[in-house]
This record gives C-alpha cells, structure tokens and sequence, in this order.
C-alpha cells in the first residue's frame, strides 16, 4: 500500500456556504493532503461541486455566494482580501465534467495556460506544451496536428487535452469536477490511470458520483449527503468499513 | 421555411433593385426644363444627400456604438444582476427599444430640427442615440449573455482575470451577434429616415435640389441600404448558429 502524504496542502474548517438563502453545505472540516487523490462522492445535489468551487474561489463569480468558516492553502487564508481570485485559480486549477477546449489550436490551447502564468518564450513554450501533453498522454496522438483545430478529437482527447491546459497554468492542485461524466467506457480508464500518475506530482481532488471510480482512483474519500460530511477517511476503510449508516446504504447501493 | 431565413431578404432586395431602375428609367423619359437629364438630376440629389449626411452619420454612429457597448457591457459584467440600478436600466432601455422607430424619427424633427430650422451635430447625435442605443444595447446584452458560461468558468479556472475574460474570450465569442446587432440597429436608422422622407416630405437642408425623384430615389437607396444590411446581419446569424453546432467554444 502507498505511503499516505501527511503534509496539509488545503485545510478546511467549519465550512458554510449558502447561495442566497439555501444553505449549500454545512459544518464541513476536513483536510487535503499532499499528492493524494482526495475524492468527494455524494449523490446529485449533496454540494460536491460546491464545495470544490470554494476551494479554487470559483464560487466568487456567483454573485449570491456566501461563506463562512476557514479555508487555509499552505497555511494562508484562501480568502484573505489581499489574495486576488485569479492568483488562487493559478495554483489551484480544475478540470471541468465537458471538455472545454477554445476556439483556438491545440498547441494553442495548451500554451494559453502556459501563458497565463507569464511564459511568452516560444521555444520554452514549446516545451511546456510537449511536457503537459505527454503527461495528459495525448502526445502521440496530437503531434501532428499541433496547430489543427480541437473538433478534430474525440470528447475524451478533448478532455485530456484540458487537463494539458491545466497543467501547463503549474497548478500545485488540480480539481476535477466530474471528469469521465461525458467519457465513453474505453475512454474512462485512460483517464484513470492520467489520474494515478499526476498524483506523484500534484495534489488532486476528484468529484465523482461513481462509487466504484472513486473506489479506484482516491488514497481518501469523503461522503457528502444534503451538504454535510457524513464521513471523511481513507478509501478503502470508507468503501470496506463504513462508520456510518447512510454512508454504508450509498457505497452498498442501498442510496442514491 | 424560417421567417428570418435571409432568402426572403435577397427576394426583397431583388424586387427593391428592380423598382430603383424603373424609377430610374421611368425619370430618364422625362425631359428637365433646363433641358437636362431628370434621371441624372435625381441621381446627383440622391448622393448628394446621402453624401451630407454620411459625414455626419458615421463619425456620430461609430460613438453611439462604442457607447451602446460600454454600457451593455458594463450592465452584464460589472452590475449584479439583482441590483436595483442594473433593474431600472434595464426596464428603461427595454422601452425605449420597444418604441416604433418612427416616433423617435418623428420626434426628433418636430422637437428638435423644425424648431431649430438646421440639424446640428448635437441634434443628430440625440436622434441617432435614441435609435441606435436601446437596440444595441439589448442585442449586445443578448450576445454577452449567449456565452456559455462553462467558457468563462474554463478562463477563470486557469487564473485570468475579469479584463481578460471579457477582450480574449466574452466579445469574440459573442462578436458575430454583436456586428449582426449593430448591423441591424443601423438599418432599423436607414429604414427610419426613408420613413420619415417619405410621411413628412421633409427637405433636407443640405440638398439644393427641388426635385421630387431626388426625394423618390433616395427613399429607395436608403431602403436599399438597410435591406443590404439586413441581409448582412442574417448572414451573420446563420454564421453564428453554425458556429454554436460545432461545439466547439
């Protein structure tokens, strides 16, 4: 069994978010430790996505959100009012559940991260998009249609080919929101095993609601029911020996 | 068939092309008392109209434009969308959008240029913002709000900031829109000023001309520049219907 990171990248506590009036999550305290896979699982509308927006402070477009309670990233207040959203979006990236490729080239698409975070040398620039594909493991597959457009690729290269985008921003965590939800069964377990080697080198978080994907891919799994965290632990003592009732009823399938 | 297809528009250019040569013609066999051409006399009041006012238009339209643009994406970007202010002006523009064209025209004469006897840049600017503004403003509003949300999400999430998510991303996605309804904003004035020339006879104080046929083919030529225009903006739609099929943002 791989040795489990003790050191805290994000450490979340008494966490409440509301938009508007409703109350989207509840009480929540947990922490993300360093090059792991950290997954939520939770039925629909149990504030999974949520609660991965507030941690990249993607949240901040909606103009009802609210909070309270404590996100720490390294230590420092995520929402300190001296920290600019954009510079915590630099650190913290995400994967969203469809692929968003721009309108642009697929070299381009991959160096528009790049040059997000200041790259403007183009030999350099080169490098990172070759680097960030290869780890995405869409090199071989792309690298003759660098400057082709991204409508030639299927969904699940265009969804490997944001996760490259991400990773050229140099994210020290990557989010992803639902990543396989629009993936086909022979794309999934490509984009499984692009999820097992990141994790050596970046913190990740992963929303699913497959049970059994999270099962695969996480180190540490978290229940979210209604916007609370019914249970918060490692995967497999989530998945084998649940503490609590309802988080056994949704692992066993008797729940959502 | 699609009402908005732009097929009806080519089939009404066409026949509107087909009217200004038989004017034309119809002109040609009437001798002038000084012994010219009439068709030729109508011909040179037409452009020479439509030149005396082109100088002034365009300089003024582009302003109003930038304007209508500014404050469209000022409302969609920078004011909540529940705020009171974003409410009232919105209300505000939704019915000044919603008065027939011709009223403003119609206003702005007998308030602003019969009084007055000349029509000044300000006057101009006045009439024009009345009729360009409201429609811009909604169409481009309408085009901000058309970007997909999932765009601006990805842009954020790779750190860039409001400024760039609006001039890299917002107004090229929504650009074939915006052009499409500021094309349409301007021939909705065209169509207005034929409007008016034709209901109130009006002379214009730039042309010298008495002629009724100056008058008759310049109604025709500015019904032919916003058909021309409406034609442009539906072809712009279409371009931007077929950009959303493919998927690709």
């Amino acid at each position: 069994m791989r040795q489990l990171s003790n050191i805290s990248t994000l450490h979340i506590s008494d966490l409440n978010v509301w938009y508007g009036k409703r109350q989207i999550l509840k009480n929540l305290t947990f922490d993300v430790l360093a090059n792991q896979v950290t997954a939520f699982i939770g039925p629909s509308n149990s504030g999974k996505t949520t609660l991965v927006r507030c941690l990249n402070r993607l949240n901040d477009l909606n103009t009802e959100f609210r909070h309270t309670g404590e996100i720490l990233f390294n230590g420092k207040n995520l929402y300190s009012p001296k920290r600019k959203a954009s510079e915590i979006t630099k650190q913290i990236g995400m994967v969203f559940h469809k692929p968003i490729p721009f309108r642009k080239s697929i070299y381009d698409n991959v160096a528009y991260g790049a040059r997000m975070r200041g790259m403007k040398h183009t030999a350099k620039l080169y490098d990172v998009v070759e680097e960030c594909l290869r780890k995405a493991q869409l090199w071989t597959e792309v690298c003759d249609n660098l400057k082709s457009s991204p409508d030639i690729l299927s969904n699940g290269q265009q969804q490997r080919l944001c996760v490259a985008r991400a990773l050229a921003g140099n994210p020290e965590v990557l989010i992803f929101d639902e990543p396989c939800e629009q993936l086909d069964a022979a794309e999934t377990p490509k984009f499984e095993a692009i999820v097992q080697t990141l994790k050596n080198q970046y913190t990740l978080i992963f929303v699913t609601n497959k049970r059994r994907q999270a099962a695969r891919v996480s180190d540490v799994a978290g229940f979210l029911f209604c916007g609370e965290l019914v249970e918060f632990g490692q995967t497999e003592q989530i998945f084998t020996n649940p503490k609590d009732k309802r988080t056994e009823d949704y692992v066993t399938g008797r729940l959502g | 068939m699609n009402r908005s297809d732009p097929i009806f528009h080519i089939i009404a250019l066409i026949i509107l092309v087909l009217v200004f040569f038989l004017i034309w013609n119809f002109t040609n066999l009437i001798p002038d008392a000084k012994g010219g051409n009439t068709a030729d006399r109508a011909v040179q009041d037409t452009l020479s109209i439509i030149y005396g006012h082109l100088y002034k238009m365009i300089p003024i339209c582009c302003v109003v434009i930038l304007l209508s643009l500014a404050v469209a994406f000022f409302l969609e970007e920078w004011l909540p969308h529940k705020s009171l202010q974003y409410r009232i002006i919105e209300r505000i523009i939704a019915i000044l959008a919603s008065i027939p064209s011709l009223i403003y025209g119609l206003l702005g004469i007998y308030l602003l240029v019969v009084p007055a006897d000349k029509v000044s840049y300000y006057q101009l600017t006045i009439i024009v913002s009345l009729l360009v503004m409201p429609y811009t403003i909604q169409s481009t509003q309408k085009a901000i709000q058309g970007v997909d949300i999932s765009v601006r999400e990805a842009v954020y999430a790779l750190g860039a900031n409001r400024w760039k998510v609006i001039t890299g991303h917002v107004f090229p996605h929504a650009f074939p829109m915006i052009s499409g309804g500021i094309l349409t904003a301007i021939s909705r004035v065209l169509a207005t000023a034929a409007l008016i020339i034709v209901v109130c006879d009006w002379k214009i104080p730039e042309s010298n001309s008495t002629s009724s046929f100056g008058f008759s083919s310049s109604v025709v030529v500015l019904l032919l520049s916003a058909l021309s225009l409406s034609v442009l903006s539906s072809l712009v739609a279409k371009n931007v219907n077929h950009i959303n099929l493919n998927g690709i943002v």
